[in-house]
Order: structure tokens, then C-alpha cells, then sequence
């Protein structure tokens, strides 16, 4: 039987059947990024932190805007080429549409791509530093500094161009984020924590413990393995688990007591009158062990290391997600980062909420102390910044947060040469993937670990902004993916509905462009709120 | 919309790509407002004002591709009522917002007693 209504439209509504469906799920699709759009302007009215504005480099979206207007004209030609019974012109336009969408996901990619690759640092006074990770010498996990920096880490001098561009110099070796070197000889561990967070706690040195417990039946000299933490996590929840029924019991037996004491009172009145003290010594209670000590076997430290989510450290004692408590030493675990981005914005806000004066506070911040590269950036800025209030004046305006308080790469390499912003040319390429990190010069600064007060790259853990941004356009390409394919199987697999039924393919095909201009329609209010405000 | 004779479809067409070109110009143009100093009007850098030009463009610009390439504009009113519908649902959603205003703490008399 054939399905009525795919070619001439219903009596009762006066449309065929896949068009009415279409614009069902077109709603929904509404609905589905209104939320989103909906939780940005949340995200953003309530950010407790400086909203980062016009953070991302506009001529990606500019071109994806271009691509994706392009590829709506084309899909809508296809179809119109479909009317006339032209075949061989609507797959030429489908094909034309399809290349634009992938044109579109491979800019997206590489936007993506460049923003994994851009490190961020909050230090624990509030500047945000953003750049690239540079290098050091790494050895047997404790960081050695070259005696002497001959060319500059991170820069091309020594370094074939053709080679990928994250490859460290010979003799370096990539510092990751990723690591934390903490060197230790003994760890507890907290059961409690361990139970309730169900985690697995990873050891890359399996060290020798000792230990004498009896509930787990550990015997002294026995190895601290995954099979012993598990023995005792099911031991600490029986035995816990067991006392619970116990104090249950009791509080039973001692409501029913006083229940034949007094049958009068209500019960509200006589429970404030019964106390269960278990005493430690009974026998039917059982002992729950909360914390098992190891030490390794010899006595001397192990380095472990461990991931910056996985770990809060402090200079002598370290604490694991999972409860794992670790007393000894954080070991040189630096962040070493070429500077191309300085944020002063949350040390400002910070000092101002004090009543202290935000650029007296800038001025006394670690990185202005301590890197003098750094201090004399600063300070060209400050001088910019005069000349800037004063042509604002004339325009009735003032500087905001942002010409105050943040340097862009071409800021920083400008002033760093004692030249004027205006006059960095910058590259097609640059205006699309940041700044050429082998052509041009950035400071270099290191971060002892316990400075650290947050660190990612530009994913969407940073912050709120790259999580909505992220969420969306990750989102909306995966729409312009399925449109591809929807599109490619109309263009290139649809010659026999064609030769049998060209209305119905020629309906498919506008019901197909529809959900394409609407994947347009939400990049044309994508690209404006999360690239230009 | 493209009617069925071969004329009125290739008419449509010459409109399809003049309001093609209108959407490369308002491109151009939302990015010049945002851009260029000269349209920098108000308080210096993004505030209100950029806010409301820039999405008046754009809502200029989804009009455009709504209404024409969507065929919008002379499509039946139960597909206005499916759309528009959605699209109110979706903008009382961006006053949620709003709701965070009538925190009780801040509205004494909230709670009763």
C-alpha cells in the first residue's frame, strides 16, 4: 500500500505529509537551541568572573558565515533545478552544498584544534596568563633548568619548520601540565573517603608496604595492591554496615522499654527522652578501620606522579580524589609558558572589592615583580593606555576593562619590541590559528605548581564561556553533519525515485533544505553572540 | 515561491540569489559594527547598544532566509502557528533569567511569618 499524501497535499490541512512532520521537528530543533541560547545569556548575566568578550578570532566564523549562506543558495538552487527536471544541475548545487559543509566542519576543526592547543594559567593572585607550554629538562621526574638558555625555547632557531610544531628542541623535553611529581615514602589511606567516592586509585610504582591489619587479614610485608584496597573497602562496608543494624537494634529495644514505661506520652515527646550510647567495648560490635598505613619497604621515597585533576598538593603533603593522604615533598612540577595573553581583569575586580587600587595591586603582582620582560610590557601598556583616554575623550568615551586590564599577542609583542600594536602585520594565518610562535617573540615565564591556582587549555573545563561554546557549536555541526549525509543521499542516490516520481523527490529535497536553512539560521545567531559580543 | 511554470521558477530563482547577496552584505555589515571604531556608538566596547544592533541584524538577516528560502511567506497558517509557536516558547525561555531577580533573600516578606 502507498503512503498517502507524500505528493499532493491533504484535503485538511492543504500541505503533503512531510512537510507539516518537517516543520514539527523544526520547532523542536527551536526549542533544543533555545535552551542553549538561553542558558548563555544565564551564564553570562551571572558570570562571577570577567565574561571573556570577543575572545575568539573572528575571521573563522566570518568565513563559516560566508560558507554556510553560500551552501543555503546553492541547496535552494538544487531544488529549483529539481523543478525544472534538470538532473544532472541538481547534483551539481547538492554537490556544490555538501563541499560547503565540509568546508564548514574543517574550519570548525581547525578553530577547535588551535584552541587544544592554548594553554591558560590562573595564578593564585588572580592574573590569568594564556600562551603556549614551552620546554625544560626532565629527568627521573625532578625538573633540572638548563644552566644556560641558548636559543630560546619554543623558537624555530634550532628548529626544522617542517617538523611538527610542537616538537621540543634537542636536549628538551615537553614539559606536560599534566604531571605532578610528588616523591614520598609513606600514604594513608582514608576508608571512609575511599567507599563513598568508589574510585580506583592507579599506582605507577607499585611499591612494597607493610602493614598489619587484621580485618583485612593483611600479614606484615604483604604488597600494597588494588586486591588488598578492595578487601578492605568490603570489609570497612560490612563492618560498618553491620554496626548500623546494631545501633538500629538497640534503638528498638529501647523505644519498646520506654514505650512500657509510659504509654501516654506522644511519641514525639518520648523520643526526645531515648539516648543509645553503643559502648566501644561490646562484643557484638565491630571494629571499622578508617585509615590503612603504608610505607615503602626500604624506608627511602618514591616519586609518583599524578594528574593536576587527580591531586591537591600542598609543599608537604599531598591529598587524592578517592581519599589517598601522602606526606613528603612536591617536587619542581612547573608550568613553563610563552606569554600571549595577560589578563589583569580578575586581580582588578578582586582589589577593587577590597577598596584597594586595582593598578597599585597589578603592580605588585608576582608576574610584574618577578619578570622584568613582563614589567616593562606592562608599563608600555599603561603609556598606551594614556593616549588611548585621551582620543576617547574627544568621543565621549573611556576605556573599559578590557583596554585597561588585557593584553592581546599583538599587544605583547608590540610593546616587548617598543613599537605600537598598529604596526604588527598580521598574517592571514595568524588571524586564523593565533600568533606564529616561531616568527615571533613571547616571554617566557615559569610557575612553581603551588602558585598555581587553575590551569587548562581552551576546552571547555577553562570556563563557562568555551563550555556553552563548545556545547553549541559542537552541537550545530553535528546538525551540518547530518545535513550532508540527508543531502548526499538525495543527490547521489536518488536516480530511480527520480525516473519514478520526481514530485516526490523534488518535495524530499525542498523538506531536506528546509532543516539546511535552519542549520543557517542558527549560525547566523550563533556567530554574532558567541564571535562579536 | 517558485510556481510551477519554468519562467516563474527561474524569476524566483534571480530573487534567491538577490537576497543571497543581502545576506553577504548584512554579514559584512555585522561585523563592521562590531569591528570598526567609527560604529562604536555608546559606551566603548560591547554594551547595550552593540547588543540590540547586532541582533537586529541578525534577526533581519534569519527573516530574510526564514521568509524566502523557507518559503515562509506564503506557506499555510498552520506552519506559521507550528513555527511562531516554537519561536515564543524559545523566547520566553530566554527570560528564565529574569527569575534570578525574585531571590527571596533579597525580597523580605517572601516567606510567610
Amino acid at each position: 500500500m502507498e503512503i498517502p499524501y507524500l505528493v499532493e497535499a491533504r484535503k485538511d490541512t492543504g500541505l503533503f505529509n512531510s512537510k507539516i512532520a518537517i516543520w514539527l521537528f523544526l520547532a523542536s530543533e527551536v526549542m533544543l537551541f533555545g535552551g542553549l541560547f538561553s542558558s548563555y545569556i544565564f551564564l553570562r548575566i551571572y558570570a562571577d568572573y570577567p565574561w571573556p568578550e570577543r575572545a575568539l578570532p573572528i575571521l573563522p566564523g566570518y568565513l563559516n558565515t560566508f560558507i554556510l549562506i553560500g551552501s543555503s543558495i546553492t541547496v535552494v538552487f538544487a531544488w529549483a533545478a529539481l523543478k525544472l527536471r534538470k538532473y544532472g544541475w541538481f547534483q551539481l548545487w547538492i554537490g556544490i552544498t555538501i563541499v560547503c559543509a565540509a568546508i564548514f566542519m574543517v574550519l570548525k576543526g581547525i578553530e577547535y584544534n588551535v584552541k587544544f592547543q592554548h594553554q591558560g594559567v590562573q595564578h593564585l593572585d588572580g592574573t590569568i596568563i594564556e600562551g603556549h607550554l614551552s620546554y625544560a629538562k626532565l629527568k627521573d621526574g625532578i625538573v633540572k633548568y638548563p644552566e644556560q638558555k641558548k636559543a630560546k625555547a619554543g623558537h624555530g632557531d634550532s628548529h626544522d619548520k617542517a617538523k611538527d610544531s610542537h616538537a621540543a628542541p634537542s636536549g628538551y623535553e615537553k614539559i606536560p601540565a599534566n604531571v605532578i611529581n610528588f616523591s614520598t615514602n609513606e600514604l594513608s589511606i582514608n576508608l571512609k573517603t575511599y567507599v563513598e567516592n568508589k574510585k580506583r586509585i592507579k599506582f605507577l610504582n607499585d611499591q612494597a608496604a607493610e602493614q598489619k591489619q587484621e580485618l583485612v587479614s593483611v600479614e606484615t610485608g604483604e604488597p600494597l595492591t588494588l586486591e588488598l584496597l578492595d578487601a578492605a573497602r568490603k570489609d570497612y562496608r560490612a563492618n560498618f554496615a553491620h554496626n548500623e543494624d546494631l545501633q538500629a537494634k538497640w534503638l528498638r529495644e529501647a523505644w519498646d522499654k520506654a514505650r512500657e514505661q509510659d504509654s501516654e506520652s506522644p511519641n514525639w515527646k518520648l523520643a526526645r527522652t531515648l539516648k543509645v550510647e553503643p559502648n566501644p567495648a561490646d562484643p557484638e560490635l565491630k571494629t571499622v578501620v578508617n585509615t590503612l598505613k603504608f610505607k615503602t619497604k626500604s624506608g627511602d621515597p618514591v616519586i609518583f606522579r599524578f594528574k593536576p585533576t587527580e591531586v591537591r598538593e600542598y609543599p608537604e603533603s599531598a591529598i587524592l580524589k578517592g581519599g589517598v593522604a601522602l606526606s613528603g615533598q612536591l617536587f619542581k612540577s612547573p608550568l613553563i609558558i610563552q606569554i600571549d595573553g595577560l589578563d589583569f581583569r580578575a586581580l582588578a575586580t578582586a582589589a577593587e572589592a577590597l577598596g584597594k587600587e586595582p593598578m597599585e595591586e597589578i603592580e605588585k603582582s608576582w608576574l610584574i615583580t618577578t619578570y622584568p620582560e613582563v614589567a616593562k610590557i606592562w608599563h608600555a601598556h599603561l603609556k598606551h593606555v594614556e593616549k588611548l583616554t585621551k582620543h576617547l575623550e574627544e568621543r565621549g568615551q573611556e576605556p573599559n576593562e578590557v583596554d585597561l586590564y588585557r593584553l592581546n599577542w599583538k599587544e605583547i609583542v608590540a610593546y616587548s619590541q617598543g613599537i605600537s600594536p598598529n604596526e604588527i602585520k598580521e598574517t592571514f594565518k595568524e588571524k586564523f590559528k593565533g600568533p606564529d610562535y616561531y616568527k615571533r617573540h613571547f616571554p617566557e615565564v615559569t610557575l612553581k605548581r603551588d602558585q598555581i591556582h587553575f590551569e587548562s587549555k581552551f576546552t571547555p573545563r577553562w570556563n563557562n564561556f568555551y563550555a556553552i561554546y563548545f556545547i553549541i557549536t559542537g552541537l550545530h555541526g553535528l546538525h551540518v553533519i547530518g545535513g550532508a549525509i540527508v543531502l548526499f543521499y538525495f543527490g547521489f542516490r536518488s536516480r530511480k525515485m527520480y525516473e519514478s516520481n520526481p514530485t516526490w523527490l523534488t518535495n524530499r529535497v525542498e523538506v531536506a533544505g528546509l532543516f539546511w536553512h535552519f542549520v543557517d539560521l542558527v549560525w547566523i545567531f550563533l556567530f554574532p553572540v558567541l564571535y562579536l559580543m | 515561491m517558485a510556481g510551477d511554470s519554468p519562467q516563474e521558477i527561474m524569476k524566483a530563482v534571480k530573487f534567491y540569489c538577490i537576497i543571497g547577496l543581502c545576506l553577504f552584505g548584512c554579514t559584512v555589515l555585522t561585523v563592521s559594527v562590531a569591528t570598526v571604531e567609527f560604529f562604536d556608538r555608546g559606551a566603548r566596547g560591547f554594551d547595550t547598544f552593540d547588543m540590540v544592533l547586532g541582533l537586529l541584524i541578525a534577526t533581519f538577516k534569519a527573516t530574510l532566509v526564514a521568509a524566502i528560502f523557507m518559503h515562509l511567506n506564503h506557506e499555510k497558517k498552520m506552519i506559521h502557528w507550528i513555527f511562531f509557536g516554537s519561536l515564543v516558547m524559545a523566547l520566553i525561555g530566554f527570560l528564565i533569567f529574569y527569575l534570578a531577580f525574585w531571590d527571596p533573600i533579597s525580597f523580605p516578606g517572601f516567606y510567610l511569618g
